[in-house]
């Protein structure tokens, strides 16, 4: 008798187990049956007809609608937003962006990929002054956001890649003015290292090599315990390799040979002072 | 008479026999349900920080965990196979020498007798694993590395054909080798007393004398297990196209068919012909 209720009890717990996934496990596989639904029209959104786009969208809302307090319910949203940008219908796509938009005062990460997601949208549509206007409402309004440090970088990128050089000097400037706006604030003391690498990248990638040159070299001075040899061995490529300077670039190696010698970049400047 | 009639008409007689396979089965069937529920309360206690810490915590979250479960699962039927599968093997081989013999079969006792002798099933097992789950996959890695060290061919084929159809039958020639090696040591341990390193030397000696049979005795099983290896290796495949919970059911699949087909026909089989061979029949 007893054997025989603990082999009842069995298929009991396997059910009783069952019961208990989590709502976010639950959401989850929500979420993927949605991206599943989704992926068809990413492959092809010209060929896609309306009722698949529906059901993609009805998916994703059917989350929101489930889990309304939950990211779940964000990521869905942005989901049909990125499916109707993808559609080519940026009204819509706007229009659901501006909804996580305005439902976001207390997450400024959130709050700036989607306005992040409205600029993209224009920028898309081939509409760059709209774009550019809403990013720099999320330099100026969510300055500490991870979308507000790659801002300055993305839209000198884009002058550069067009090949306009004046912008491109303007948005440079501007970069470097932003990140170093960031440092002297008090929340921005913490990240010191990080934002002095941005303002160094604005400079290389805009290839400024006599500022890119300056900035690595404050790097060292100012932040002694970030491993401010790599930014000597970055100096050190910069005068072989852009400025064709080897004498420079010697300098510089064999000052990391001779200030860091326990640092993992050792064999690195040993290999490149040969071949320099 | 052939060997499999003889199979059959074994266990219409004394169906027995076929216990200690269910219950390995059903220790494993348990053993994957518990797994399966890892992510959720209040399996998550107990699994959530080992998956966290070796894997991240990635893996406690949906399709995540499925890529992983099938990995946890391997683990777990190593360790299964080693402390329990090893008793159960044995229980099989003493139940059909029993059955054979026409003698009464009583699992308690079968039990009992194999307990005696559970440390060398435990270091023939564990031997049994090393060999077929890492000694086999040598050569693949070797290829592996070979071609990973840029070499276009080996012997004037390709990367593409080596590890689509040789590595392939190379593993299953390997399997059923190893598996042939060590298939009579467990019977030489339960029906005829013998300690570990006798049972191991006698086993290999048999499996040489009786080469061609017990090899083919041993494939034909194994070959069964084929389709099992394909859905396997086509796992991630199926997750993706049909839902991730499908990796639950290819495992399932691969229990049933593995412990309740394979290792019951070629455990059976091995074992009649090991009583004929040594004259127990």
């Amino acid at each position: 008798m007893k054997r025989k209720i603990l082999i009842c009890l069995i298929p009991v717990f396997v059910i009783a187990l069952a019961g208990c996934e989590s709502q976010a496990f639950k959401a989850e596989r929500q979420m993927w049956k949605a991206h599943k639904k989704a992926e068809a029209i990413y492959k092809n959104p010209k060929g896609t007809p309306p009722y698949v786009l529906k059901k993609a969208v009805s998916a994703y809302e059917a989350i929101g609608k489930k889990y309304p307090d939950s990211l779940f319910a964000v990521q869905s949203q942005f989901s049909i937003g990125h499916l109707y940008l993808v559609m080519g219908d940026f009204d819509r796509a706007r229009s659901v962006y501006k909804s996580l938009a305005f439902d976001c005062d207390k997450k400024g990460n959130l709050c700036a990929e989607a306005y992040f997601a409205i600029g993209k949208s224009y920028e898309l549509q081939g509409n760059w002054p709209d774009a550019e206007l809403i990013y720099r409402k999320i330099m100026q309004e969510f300055p500490f956001s991870a979308k507000s440090l790659d801002l300055p970088l993305y839209m000198m990128l884009h002058y550069k890649n067009a090949k306009d050089t004046i912008n491109t000097q303007r948005t440079v400037n501007e970069a470097v003015g932003y990140y170093k706006g960031l440092m002297s604030d008090e929340r921005g003391k913490k990240g010191a290292d990080i934002l002095h690498g941005l303002v160094t990248r604005s400079y290389l990638e805009s290839d400024q090599w006599p500022q890119a040159l300056d900035s690595l070299e404050e790097y060292v001075r100012d932040f002694p315990d970030q491993n401010p040899e790599e930014a000597i061995y970055i100096k050190a490529v910069i005068y072989q390799k852009k400025l064709n300077d080897k004498d420079k670039a010697k300098a510089e190696l064999q000052r990391i040979l001779k200030d860091y010698p326990d640092s993992k970049l050792t064999p690195h400047v040993k290999s490149l002072l040969e071949r320099i | 008479m052939s060997i499999w009639k003889r199979v059959v008409a074994l266990f219409r007689r004394e169906p027995s026999v076929l216990f200690p396979f269910l219950i390995i089965a059903g220790i494993e069937l348990l053993a994957l349900v518990f797994l399966y529920f890892s992510p959720h309360f209040p399996i998550k206690i107990i699994m959530g920080p080992p998956i966290r810490r070796i894997w991240g915590a990635i893996y406690m979250h949906y399709p995540f965990f499925y890529e992983l479960l099938p990995r946890l699962f391997y683990y777990t039927k190593i360790i299964l196979s080693i402390f329990a599968g090893s008793i159960t093997s044995g229980m099989a081989v003493y139940a059909i020498s029993l059955a054979v013999k026409s003698k009464p079969v009583d699992l308690k006792e079968v039990f009992r007798h194999v307990m005696k002798r559970y440390l060398s099933l435990i270091l023939l097992t564990t031997i049994l694993f090393v060999a077929v789950h890492f000694l086999m996959k040598q050569p693949s890695d070797l290829l592996i590395k070979y071609f990973r060290a840029g070499h276009p061919k080996l012997l004037f084929l390709g990367p593409k054909f080596w590890m689509v159809y040789v590595v392939p039958v190379m593993n299953f020639v390997f399997a059923v080798f190893f598996q042939g090696l060590f298939v009579f040591s467990i019977p030489f341990v339960v029906i005829k007393g013998k300690k570990f390193l006798p049972a191991l030397g006698r086993g290999m000696l048999l499996f040489f004398r009786l080469f061609v049979r017990t090899i083919v005795v041993v494939a034909v099983p194994m070959i069964l297990y084929i389709p099992v290896t394909m859905l396997r290796g086509n796992i991630s495949f199926l997750a993706d196209k049909f839902m991730p919970e499908v990796v639950g059911i290819v495992l399932l699949i691969g229990i049933l068919v593995g412990t309740l087909v394979v290792d019951l026909l070629l455990t059976t089989a091995t074992t009649l012909i090991f009583l004929e061979a040594t004259d127990e029949a």
